[in-house]
């Protein structure tokens, strides 16, 4: 890699485990890559999750890998807090506006934590689920990338309140700044904005929102995680109790046409690693999954068979449809027809974890950029394109080992851009 | 697991099924939703997830002998919330329409009237046969003097074909029923015969007078307001034809017109309104997307019902304007409506009363009706 030769610039959108893996193998190759990320942290969806299947090891490792690479690495600018406004050009030659909001927390920061000691004023943490709170400032989580902390524009009091400016040893906190717009060029774009989890208050029938102790399936990550609400220690969050009996609803919103009417691919390998998560805490638990169909392509089929065996876990197949509280608990109570046996199943269970699918992120708000969606607001591939591309689950629902193949493919097709000219 | 079942779709009934309304079927992927969130179904073997499958492996026995079709009172929750667009209460709508014609005698009467391609031919002969009766015992030319409708035609000619068709009609009915019976005892022999049917009968009847079905439906509340309007519409119009035919005409000997202030001629009047209201409910919930798709048989007695009371009403009223012109024409429009619903009753959507009571009498004795054994409790 020689420092003089200018190959060219991409812009990669969305700093997950595509984006990351997009911007890192093109910066590896000699690109100068610019990396946007909305949140103030980098590694999206991912840095939520407590283990990966099937190898059940944890995310934080690899992505702490690929920091380590964009930290060794000069090529790779990120920006977080960050949004792109316009794009305009051609294959090539795109100049690019980016919005940056006010992070009022300078790289000054050593993350000593004192200014979160000073500050008066919590706030819901999203990073969570809202499951727990934080203060107006705040690390957006613990292994966050760039460690740094942030100031929640809408909690935080401002220059009325100002401890946080005094608490701070490092002047890093700038509760004065403003709002940044950032222009540049680039050759070629990668969109790699990924998925919501789907709201689950939107399926009436499944009582979340309304039902205690129903959760979705990202909400269980959190509560498994060590550095999630409640330490890694999997409780409901109603009165705190460990779940001994915990039912798992597969399609929870999905391959339905009044929700997502297509398969997310993922959620009946994520439930059935759930399910490992709490068998390891309590081996005495009773897990119950409920499905339509189960997809477990591949090696997956083997992990499938594993927790199947477990005398402790029920397969049932039948779509839950009802969920109810207990009158006398107040437990949340799933009904689902047992379709083999052929009876409606009345189950308390004492939590109930809902297996939501991905929604892209671009079902709202769409590319600046003239991509073709589907009905689901999912990307469509364009074999004919040139100059702009998508990856990852903007385009499709995928797990993180195929979202990293496409994006290092999506990394390649930018680079060719610029090559072929 | 020695039992093998061989399973021999019938891919004509699958056809059939799908014109007679059930064309979403094949949509269903079982995932059972529907019988989840039907509030009428038991909690063995519930419905509709098992017929959806059924109908679409072509499973006409099974199907044409399931009570469980009846006590679907097509609140259509499970259509609602189908991930699919299979629409579950369309196609127990569509069994029950196949049952009308698949237990029809004589049968090609079951033909002609489950379809369009039929009409002509099911309205062209009361209308023949009325013309003619006219012609024979009539007179299309208004007399002077008081407008009476027995002038057009008189009242021992139409009593003559109309209790004749009353009674061929239910001669129909019942052996159509009797077969419908046998297929079901047939396939859940030994379930079904638990108990007698005319307890059975007694005990669901409360159920059905105060429609209780019907108050379970999330989906379509209102139908409970359109269907009791129309039943007790036509409860009250057979109560004040019954009475003035057998207890006035034949018994007491006083003829025609009534005065509007009879008891009975209200009850007459009140019966005919509600007809109407309660068509009219159905039809704004059928606009409304809140019912299921309509078809042939539901339209054909929505329409039915209209005729019926506008026409009834009609009647009346030209009489006491004295509009003569127009008098025998729509009194001739009335008794074609009349004879449609007396002649058609077994193989109509009318028959479902019919079907429907008697599948509900079968679930009872089954004990698949648990909704009704809180009732009873």
């Amino acid at each position: 890699m020689s420092e003089e030769k200018n190959l060219g610039s991409i812009l990669v959108v969305g700093g997950g485990i595509s984006g990351l893996t997009t911007a890192i193998e093109a910066a590896e190759v000699g690109y100068d890559v610019y990396l946007v990320e909305k949140n103030p942290y980098l590694g999206g969806r991912v840095a939520q999750l407590n283990k990966y299947f099937p190898k059940l090891c944890p995310p934080a490792c690899g992505l702490e890998i690929n920091f380590q690479r964009i930290r060794k690495n000069p090529k790779v600018k990120y920006l977080t807090m960050a949004e792109v406004e316009s794009i305009s050009g051609q294959p090539g030659d795109y100049d690019v506006t980016v919005k940056v909001k006010a992070r009022k927390v300078n790289e000054n920061c050593t993350a000593c934590n004192a200014c979160v000691e000073a500050c008066p004023v919590d706030r819901l943490n999203d990073f969570n689920f809202d499951m727990d709170s934080t203060k107006a400032v705040y690390l957006p989580h613990q292994m966050a990338f760039p460690m740094r902390y942030v100031i929640d524009e809408k909690a935080c009091k401002g220059s009325s309140c100002a401890k946080c400016v005094e608490a701070c040893k490092y002047d890093a906190i700038d509760l004065e700044m403003k709002a940044d717009t950032v222009n540049f060029k680039v050759g070629s774009v990668v969109w790699a904005t990924g998925w919501q989890p789907y709201d689950a208050a939107q399926i009436d029938t499944l009582g979340y929102g309304k039902v205690p102790n129903v959760v979705t399936n990202m909400m269980m990550e959190r509560l498994a995680s060590g550095n999630g609400p409640t330490g890694g220690q999997i409780q409901r969050p109603s009165d705190g109790k460990v779940p001994e009996t915990i039912a798992f609803v597969q399609c929870a919103g999905s391959r339905d046409e009044n929700h997502l009417a297509y398969c997310s691919y993922i959620c009946c390998m994520a439930s059935l690693k759930q399910a490992t998560y709490i068998l390891e805490q309590n081996p005495e638990a009773k897990v119950y999954i409920y499905y339509i169909d189960l997809r477990t392509p591949g090696r997956y089929e083997k992990f499938l068979k594993n927790i199947e065996a477990n005398p402790n876990v029920v397969m049932t197949k039948g779509k839950v449809a009802n969920i109810t509280s207990d009158p006398e608990s107040g437990d949340p109570v799933v009904v689902v027809e047992d379709i083999l046996a052929g009876g409606l199943i009345r189950q308390k269970v004492d939590m109930v974890v809902l297996a939501t699918g991905m929604q892209p992120s671009t079902a709202g708000k769409k590319a600046p950029l003239d991509f073709k969606y589907d009905e689901h607001g999912l990307i469509l591939e364009d074999p004919q394109a040139v100059g702009v591309y998508a990856t990852g689950c903007a385009k499709n629902p995928v797990d993180v080992t195929s979202g990293v193949k496409d994006a290092t493919g999506a990394a390649l097709k930018a680079i060719q851009t610029m090559v072929r000219r | 697991m020695s039992e093998h079942h061989i399973v021999e779709p019938d891919l004509r009934f699958i056809k059939d099924m799908k014109r007679a309304g059930g064309d979403s079927m094949k949509k269903c992927f079982q995932c059972a939703t529907c019988s989840v969130v039907c509030n009428l179904t038991p909690d063995d073997s519930p419905f509709p997830r098992k017929e959806m499958i059924w109908a679409q492996w072509g499973q006409k026995d099974r199907l044409l002998s399931d009570p469980d079709v009846w006590l679907c009172h097509q609140c259509n929750d499970c259509s609602k919330n189908c991930p699919r667009g299979a629409k579950p209460g369309d196609v127990l709508g569509a069994v029950r329409n196949m049952s009308f014609q698949h237990f029809a005698f004589p049968r090609f009467m079951g033909t002609w009237l489950s379809r369009p391609a039929y009409l002509p031919l099911v309205l062209g002969i009361p209308f023949a046969l009325l013309w003619i009766l006219i012609g024979m015992y009539g007179n299309w030319t208004v007399p002077e003097g008081e407008l009476k409708y027995s002038n057009f035609l008189s009242v021992v000619a139409i009593e003559g074909i109309y209790i004749t068709l009353l009674f061929l009609a239910v001669f129909a009915l019942g052996v159509s029923i009797n077969r419908f019976w046998k297929t079901m005892v047939h396939y859940h022999g030994e379930k079904g015969l638990m108990g007698a049917p005319v307890p059975s009968l007694l005990s669901i009847l409360p159920g059905i007078l105060a429609h209780r079905r019907f108050k379970e439906c999330d989906e379509s509340k209102d139908r409970y307001w359109g269907h009791l309007g129309i039943f007790y519409g036509f409860l009250g119009a057979a109560t004040t034809t019954g009475i003035f035919t057998v207890v006035y005409y034949y018994g007491l000997g006083i003829h025609s017109p009534y005065p509007m202030s009879h008891p009975v001629k209200m009850l007459g009047n009140v019966s005919a309104l509600s007809l109407l209201v309660g068509a009219f409910i159905v039809t704004v919930n059928r606009f409304k997307g809140t019912e299921k798709k309509s078809g042939y048989y539901d339209w054909s007695l929505i329409i039915l019902v209209f005729g019926l009371g506008l026409t009834g009403w009609a009647t009346q009223f030209i009489r006491l304007a004295d509009m003569r012109s127009i008098a025998y024409p729509v009194y001739f429009l009335h008794l074609l409506f009349v004879f449609y619903l007396f002649a058609y009753l077994p193989y109509s959507k009318m028959a479902h009363l019919a079907y429907r009571s008697v599948g509900m009498v079968f679930a009872r004795q089954a004990q698949r009706d648990l909704v009704s054994q809180e009732e009873i409790a």
